[in-house]
């Protein structure tokens, strides 16, 4: 006789859906180029006191887009000397005359300046870098021509980690300051205008927990 | 009636053109001692933090030492030709 129904019979071993195995961690190591600001496992970078058992693990810079200040400022500069030779010469006017040697160096030296302006905030933005590796933070900040600030921070000492991302701008362009507090010393030790500092933070925190277990 | 005013403004005088001069030649003595510490930083930083050459940083070196090197040439050009 034809079953209509049948109930299905329990299988012995219920099927339960197995957990996806966490997925290795790309530890391949990236080349870090003239632009870089965000490389995880960099190529050939390196530190003074790096121990040899350390390996860094994040290498962070300033978003680019930090940079269109200055950028922006050195091309408006760029213009100035002939924005005014046009107002003179539109208006026919005339304060005095140069010898042309001397207008010469007055203009080259003028250039050599703007040059120089746009050159040290290039190397300042180039040599503002963070890397965190293993054991601990690490922030170099090439503040001014008088000031260069090397701060590290082992990681089982950093207690907490918090990112901010304020304004519109940090929003559209995905980057904030990324903040630890070291136990000891109360201190806080900034990464400033890193981009992604979501993945920053979740990376350092990951790396804390893991010292600490 | 149009004025021309090169004969209204005459041409500096000798003695403000050697005022000139010299406020150039102090500007760029005191510019080229900038370059010169742009250079030494670079090449301090460079012994803390060491990036592959592929990272621009031969690049940035260079453009310091020819920077410096510039700058020193306008320098020297100035007290020649000014």
């Amino acid at each position: 006789m034809p079953d209509i129904f049948s109930e299905p019979q329990p299988s012995a071993i219920p099927s339960v859906a197995q957990p996806a195995a966490p997925a290795a961690e790309d530890q391949t190591p990236h080349p870090v180029h003239l632009f870089t600001t965000y490389c995880k496992y960099p190529k050939n970078i390196g530190f003074a006191e790096q121990a040899t058992d350390e390996t860094i693990i994040l290498f962070l810079r300033q978003d680019f887009i930090t940079n269109v200040r200055w950028l922006a400022a050195t091309i408006a500069l760029g213009f100035i000397p002939y924005l005014i030779r046009f107002i003179f010469v539109s208006t026919n006017f005339s304060l005095f005359t140069l010898p042309d040697n001397i207008s010469f160096a007055l203009v080259s030296f003028y250039y050599l300046i703007v040059f120089g302006f746009a050159f040290a905030n290039m190397v300042s933005w180039f040599y503002n870098i963070g890397l965190v590796t293993n054991k601990r933070g690490v922030d170099i900040d090439f503040l001014d021509l008088a000031t260069i600030n090397v701060a590290t921070a082992s990681l089982p000492d950093i207690i907490d980690v918090e990112y901010t991302q304020a304004g519109f701008f940090q929003s559209l362009f995905d980057f904030g300051d990324v903040r630890l507090r070291v136990e000891a010393t109360g201190e806080v030790f900034v990464f400033d205008k890193v981009p992604r500092p979501t993945e920053v933070a979740g990376i350092l925190s990951n790396l804390i927990g893991q010292q600490k277990r | 009636m149009t004025l021309d005013p090169s004969i209204i403004i005459p041409s500096l005088t000798s003695g403000a053109i050697a005022y000139i001069k010299l406020a150039l030649l102090i500007l760029m003595g005191l510019y080229l001692i900038f370059t010169f510490m742009l250079t030494v930083k670079i090449r301090s930083l460079n012994k803390t933090v060491f990036l592959p050459p592929e990272s621009g940083e031969v690049l940035i070196r260079v453009l310091a030492i020819l920077y410096l090197l510039v700058v020193i040439s306008l320098f020297v050009a100035t007290i020649v030709i000014v």
